[in-house]
């Protein structure tokens, strides 16, 4: 049985279609963290140019608010151009730490600011843009993170403990189905279409032992592969980046308390890579299944596909049958939103836990092996 | 040259990987009808819970007043006035919203949009359709172009179109076919009016039943409803009749399949195997829906690349104006058009230098 592990995994190796798929995924993930690293500074730039608009329209109120308190002497005016000069002063300094990068001082004006608006929204005198538990949400986290000596983080920063969430969440759903369809949708229909089925099964060993073997070689593949290539840029952005602080608070859906609370980052990346490995042996054994039923690889690399798309796009866009989805492995395939809750919330269905996940991705795991064991033993020969 | 475009019909048309992507395609589009027939029927009743809701919330709050009593106004229409009334209310809530600059729900762009939109619908006197669920025929093919074609269409072509030739050397054919007393060039010309021929057909015939089942069914809508299009001339966004938005989308989507297929054909001919030209061309296909919209916000020069004019309704519509001006109806005729014959010429010129071994 060893042997053939070690046989497929050299045939997996040398495959040219799995090499184009391992080089197309390492120039995805280059794409979108270069993406993500121009969006970060768009983004600053437009928080520069938003703290700009603040402090002009801040500039153009106090001068009115004075000339009307030199008119009327009335000491609310007066109040009230006073706090609009203490606003200009943080807005001041919100810019100043902006353009030198001074992110502590930048995010202690955000409190501040964030404070005002909360007083002014709970006293009835200002109408904000946003809801209350919003402004509420952000003041907290603020606080935590100036309390810890906590860098804030955008969701498109690339340092190395960001980067795994924001690949979990924008490129492994959709690609990492691919990917292991790719890799493993012609295990078995390979051998028809070359003609070696017959080779293999006169070796001296049982079919079942057959299959398992091709299964565990394409699992250790398909985990190197996709284990390693993150690794690399794991490492390789935290040379250049940085690797992020491994406190930095996430949202975590608590089964116990069946709330939503902080976790550190790296704890939460410790969660996103055990729930990874689960799911890429669930793709395998998918394909395995795929691969058993069809004899031709291209027809059976091309429904993999196909079949990745169409579960992706009506699953997360067409949202089919939320009462059920925690029973629907597929639901589980963005990892981090599976575990922050986000998709508890959008399904409106609590059920959707990194509990539910794990024991739906080894039932339906178990079963596609059953199913395939099962075709592979029947499986004519001629084929 | 005839027979060799038949023959080249029939053996993509006996494919199995084609049929069985075919079916799942009519699959997922009957799927995507009934979940939007569905969500469609609920929308409006969706909408006015919102309304409610809202109102119960705003309902403590004194500062919030006067936004509490637009969102009365609207529920009231939604209860006992006509249409017009229910669009005059929402006109003036958006304005609201607008003027306050509250954008807790929806950016202020929608928002903007909407009110234009709605006074255009009065003017008309045209009733309001669920833009992004409404089955009925016209609004359906705005549906197809924005959300099946870039999606799923995309991969049918390349599934029939990229293993054309690789698929020759695979099976060993390749020789057969050049034995044939026909030049190169004539069967690689051929092979891509035989691919363009089938993807073409295929289109043209989910749009026709598609449009006709669905106005048996549901309607054909109002021709004339008013479609949000980029007018390059005046450079600023006008609206169009519905009808003639189609038309524009269709078309623009005829030329898409063309450069979809002749960038298939090409990957057929750079690869040996067609196992690696299919998996080649459809990871393309996943990156390009992965990675394109956030290029193209990204990137200026992204209007020079082909993938960035993919959806047909965005470059009518003028989405991305804003990021990169060029990526307009223009561009789209010069980049998509230059690429697709730089393509078939490559593709004819790499087939006809192919060693036979």
């Amino acid at each position: 049985m060893f042997e053939i592990i070690k046989l497929e995994l050299k045939i997996f190796f040398k495959k040219k279609k799995n090499i184009i798929a391992v080089l197309a995924f390492n120039l995805l993930l280059i794409l979108v963290t270069n993406i993500s690293s121009s969006l970060e500074h768009q983004k600053i730039n437009g928080e520069l140019g938003n703290t700009q608009l603040a402090l002009e329209s801040i500039e153009q109120s106090i001068a009115p608010l004075n000339e009307q308190y030199k008119e009327t002497k009335d000491l609310n005016i007066l109040k009230i151009s006073k706090s609009c000069e203490e606003e200009k002063k943080i807005y001041e300094n919100k810019k100043q730490a902006i353009k030198t990068g001074n992110t502590f001082d930048a995010l202690k004006a955000d409190i501040q600011i964030d404070e005002i608006t909360l007083k002014g929204i709970e006293n009835k005198t200002l109408i904000s843009g946003e809801s209350k538990d919003v402004v509420k949400d952000r003041l907290g986290k603020n606080k935590y993170l100036l309390n810890n000596n906590i860098s804030p983080i955008y969701d498109v920063t690339m340092s190395s403990y960001n980067f795994l969430i924001a690949m979990g969440k924008e490129v492994l759903p959709l690609f990492l189905i691919i990917l292991i369809f790719l890799f493993s949708g012609d295990m078995i229909s390979r051998d028809s279409n070359m003609g070696t089925y017959k080779l293999l099964l006169i070796q001296p060993i049982s079919r079942v032992k057959v299959l398992y073997s091709k299964i565990i070689a394409a699992i250790a593949a398909s985990l190197i592969m996709v284990l390693g290539t993150l690794s690399v840029f794991f490492i390789g952005l935290g040379f250049i980046k940085g690797l992020g602080s491994p406190n930095y608070p996430m949202s975590f859906y608590d089964i116990s308390g069946n709330k939503i609370i902080n976790i550190g980052i790296a704890k939460f990346c410790i969660y996103f890579l055990a729930i990874l490995i689960f799911i890429i042996i669930f793709y395998v054994s998918l394909a395995s299944l795929i691969s058993t039923i069809t004899n031709n690889s291209t027809t059976s690399i091309g429904v993999s596909i196909t079949l990745g798309i169409s579960i992706f796009i009506l699953n997360t866009q067409l949202k089919l049958a939320p009462k059920m989805a925690h029973l629907n492995p597929f639901t589980y395939m963005n990892i981090p939103n599976t575990l922050n809750g986000s998709f508890s919330i959008q399904f409106d269905n609590t059920n959707i836990n990194y509990k539910s996940c794990l024991i739906c991705i080894i039932i339906f795991t178990a079963l596609n092996i059953i199913i395939t064991t099962l075709i592979f033993k029947k499986r004519d020969v001629i084929c | 040259m005839k027979e060799i475009i038949f023959f080249e019909i029939r053996k993509i048309l006996k494919a199995k990987k084609n049929i069985v992507f075919l079916a799942c395609l009519l699959l997922i589009i009957l799927v995507i009808v009934l979940k939007f027939n569905n969500y469609n029927n609920k929308s409006l009743v969706l909408e006015k819970d919102q309304c409610s809701s809202e109102i119960e919330i705003l309902a403590g709050d004194k500062s919030k007043t006067q936004l509490m009593n637009l969102y009365k106004k609207k529920l009231d229409a939604f209860e006992n006035k006509t249409w017009r009334e229910r669009l005059q209310a929402q006109i003036e809530l958006d304005k609201y919203l607008l003027e306050n600059n509250i954008n807790e729900y929806e950016s202020l762009d929608i928002v903007s949009d909407r009110i234009q939109k709605n006074k255009e619908l009065l003017k008309d006197g045209i009733e309001p359709i669920n833009e992004y669920y409404d089955m009925s025929s016209y609004n359906f093919l705005v549906i197809f172009g924005k959300n099946i074609f870039p999606v799923f269409f995309i991969v049918l072509i390349f599934l029939i179109s990229s293993d054309i030739v690789s698929s020759e050397r695979q099976e060993g054919t390749f020789k057969f076919m050049l034995i044939q007393p026909y030049s190169r060039e004539k069967i690689m010309v051929s092979k891509i009016i035989a691919a363009a021929a089938i993807t073409i057909a295929a289109l043209l015939l989910i749009l026709l039943f598609g449009f006709f089942i669905l106005g048996a069914v549901n309607g054909f809508g109002n021709p004339l409803y008013p479609m949000k299009f980029y007018d390059l001339a005046s450079k600023s966004y006008k609206f169009i009749g519905i009808k003639k938005f189609d038309f524009a989308l269709t078309g623009m989507n005829f030329i898409l399949v063309l450069f979809l297929t002749s960038l298939g054909v090409l990957i057929s001919n750079v690869f040996k195997d067609s196992l690696s030209s299919v998996s080649f061309a459809l990871i393309l296909d996943v990156m390009i829906f992965m990675i394109n919209i956030r290029s193209i916000i990204t990137y200026k020069l992204m209007y020079l690349n082909p993938f960035s004019y993919i959806s047909s309704f965005n470059i009518l519509s003028g989405t991305f104006i804003n990021c990169t001006s060029r990526l307009n109806i223009k561009y789209f005729f010069i980049v998509i058009i230059s690429c697709t014959i730089f393509n078939f010429i490559l593709s004819i010129v790499l087939f006809s230098k192919k060693d036979i071994t």
